[in-house]
């Protein structure tokens, strides 16, 4: 069995976007009779150490790189190791490498042009550190059209800010986490708010979690599933000895539900 | 001391069910660890200096003074120990790499079972395994053993019945084969039993220690925690809820009874609706048949998750059944939360939670007294995989917890 290498920052590992786009990345791989390695790694030292011992080895084939950037060290590090990949990038981000392009801009539009028909004027995106493929390019794209405020991945630290943005009026929440918005909402619920109207909440992950809330979480559908199975075909084709074209990743669009 | 006696006089059991208690801590004293044990501060002392000096127990700094000095604080030595846990499934297999603390740090996905015969696929698995230190770059002598989750009865000794169409599995003693074929101590599992007993080990402080895990793969399974432990039966097949008869003059089911919840609401039942749809079938492109099984479940179940009106009506028709089957377990059990977990709630789980949540809401016998609440588990779809590494890391490093399956076994034999 031949494998290909996936390396996931460790605060991935639990980002339902990323979770999505791994599951459906193994599909294309194993139906090719392929494996797929994923290793968890806490910095960008042991990732880099992933990629020697896979260039190393006979058994790996090629590697997926989540989220490189134009001039990313990785990649001239993956090149000079001659070791074949295929990444996900935004659009901004495209170099010379085979790659699934998401468009980080498009998406804030998309949430724009939803927001804009909302109720509530104060709109305030509450952002996590990284999810390690578009979390850089999105804020920068959400630029100055909403507030942004910066929490740790603790689900309390995001109520908490959530909190104290609502004590000076209602307001429509944009949250980069399912977690952080559904336990948001759960804690609103139970203080007596009620969703829409005195807050709106949207999540930028869309997951089973959204679906199975009540009130279930209005979310951004960023289509993770095929954008790894487009980038499972994509590393298939490197390996195969294809040139390096990139896929454009299909659209986000918003799923509306109860909470927005 | 009545604490000592119900952990067993001996050594090892009382040193196991400490580390238990630091590991659901995070971080404990040793002061801490005397109350919640009963034992003795010299015992604590003991135990806990033979804790370090194994390297699975590391000092990490200082707790809050109550007046004397500060204590020390101790907790899981997480990359002293790795355990792999291994999910047998038709469409894929997966092993998983977890540190002590049941932490993922690595993972392979290698083509499932689908027809191979378990001698093939135990050869398969063995040579995977050694891949799976080699790549992920796991040193193997830190490995304390393979937990297993497949599906299927338990027919003593080892033996299991994977699914419809692999007969071969009914009298293969898998747990055997490969130990021999790896070296490493390997239990196994049922993948419903895996993914609740994963569920309690990963998860920390939760409100009770019972709760049920619906799992769903090409068949259903129940996993049930009581107070802590996986509940296992007279034979260690406690959840055979596939077999729940919810129509006397229902279906006839393989396994000799009618109307079984497995052909009224399994995939396979949901696949042969659509079947019988000729546009739905062309609009899905799904073929039929075992061999295609997974996959034309899932474009149904993604289907529903879209919106899609005729899949949507088949998922929901499925999600009544569940949830029926739901409320009788809850009723039986008095239970206050159930997970769903599984890879055949991985596209239109959420159809099955809100089924399940308004049944038990509005017909549950203790609705007045208590609430149930009903999540997709997360990692819903690994559920298994890390749940086995969960039971491997169980079996070997805290005995005092296992399940009395082996001895439930030997005294029957």
């Amino acid at each position: 069995m031949t494998g290909i290498g996936l390396a996931i920052p460790a605060d991935s590992t639990d980002d339902h976007f990323v979770a999505a786009l791994v599951n459906a990345l193994a599909e294309p791989l194993i139906a090719d009779g392929y494996g797929l390695f994923t290793r968890v790694v806490h910095d960008a030292a042991s990732e880099r150490r992933m990629y020697r011992l896979w260039a190393a080895s006979d058994g790996i084939a090629g590697v997926v790189v989540l989220g490189a950037g134009r001039g990313d060290e990785r990649v001239k590090l993956l090149r000079s190791l001659g070791l074949p990949f295929a990444a996900v990038v935004d659009v901004s981000q495209h170099g010379d490498f085979p790659a699934v392009l998401v468009d980080a801009a498009a998406s804030v539009d998309v949430i724009s042009g939803f927001l804009a028909s909302g109720r509530h004027e104060r709109t305030v995106y509450i952002a996590t550190p990284g999810d390690s493929v578009t979390s850089q390019a999105r804020a920068r794209a959400v630029g100055d059209r909403f507030e942004i405020v910066h929490v740790e991945r603790d689900a309390a630290a995001a109520v908490a800010a959530a909190s104290a943005i609502l004590a000076t009026g209602p307001a429509t929440l944009l949250f980069d986490s399912d977690v952080h918005a559904a336990a948001t909402a759960s804690t609103f619920i139970s203080r007596g708010l009620i969703m829409p109207d005195d807050v709106a909440i949207v999540s930028w992950t869309d997951s089973a979690l959204c679906r199975s809330a009540t009130p279930s979480l209005t979310a951004v559908d960023r289509r993770g599933g095929e954008i790894g199975r487009l980038l499972g075909h994509r590393m298939l084709a490197t390996i195969a000895g294809g040139e390096a074209p990139a896929d454009r990743a299909p659209d986000p669009f918003i799923v509306r539900r109860e909470s927005a | 001391m009545t604490g000592v006696r119900r952990l067993g006089p001996s050594f090892e059991n009382t040193r196991s069910a400490v580390l238990d208690m630091i590991r659901s801590s995070g971080t404990v004293s040793r002061i801490e660890l005397a109350e919640m044990s009963g034992l003795t501060a010299t015992s604590i002392t003991r135990i806990i200096k033979s804790l370090i000096d194994a390297g699975l127990v590391v000092e990490t700094g200082y707790g809050d003074s109550t007046g004397g000095k500060r204590p020390s604080l101790l907790e899981l030595n997480l990359q002293a120990r790795y355990a792999v846990g291994l999910s047998l499934d038709d469409a894929r297999l997966t092993y998983v790499v977890t540190d002590l603390g049941g932490n993922v740090v690595g993972q392979l996905v290698t083509p499932g079972i689908r027809q191979a015969r378990p001698s093939e696929v135990v050869a398969r698995i063995g040579n995977e395994l050694g891949r799976v230190f080699e790549e992920l770059d796991i040193p193997v002598a830190a490995v304390v053993g393979v937990g297993v989750a497949g599906a299927g009865l338990d027919i003593r000794g080892g033996a299991e019945r994977l699914s419809l169409t692999a007969d071969e599995w009914e009298s293969f003693a898998l747990q055997e084969a490969l130990e021999a074929a790896t070296g490493l101590p390997t239990v196994r599992d049922n993948d419903a039993a895996c993914a609740a007993l994963g569920q309690f080990w990963v998860g920390r402080l939760a409100a009770s220690n019972d709760f049920a895990t619906l799992y769903m793969s090409n068949g259903f399974g129940l996993g049930l925690l009581t107070d802590g432990r996986l509940s296992r039966g007279a034979s260690a097949n406690v959840g055979e809820i596939g077999h729940m008869a919810l129509e006397m003059d229902g279906p006839q089911c393989w396994c000799g009874s009618r109307g079984c919840l497995e052909m009224l609401a399994a995939p396979r039942a949901i696949v042969a609706q659509a079947m019988a749809d000729e546009s739905l079938r062309t609009e899905l492109s799904i073929t039929g048949g075992d061999a295609h099984l997974r996959p034309d479940f899932q474009a149904i179940a993604r289907a529903a998750a879209r919106g899609e009106e005729r899949s949507l009506a088949l998922i929901e028709q499925s999600a009544r059944y569940v949830a029926v089957a739901m409320l009788a377990v809850v009723n039986l059990l008095d239970l206050d939360r159930l997970y769903l977990a599984g890879p055949g709630f991985a596209d239109a789980g959420a159809v099955y939670v809100r089924y399940i949540r308004d049944a038990v809401h509005a017909l549950a016998r203790t609705r007045a007294v208590h609430g149930v609440s009903v999540e997709l588990s997360d990692p819903g779809i690994d559920a298994a995989a890390v749940g086995a590494a969960s039971l491997a890391l169980q079996y070997v490093l805290t005995p005092h917890a296992r399940s009395s399956r082996r001895v439930a076994v030997a005294l029957e034999a």
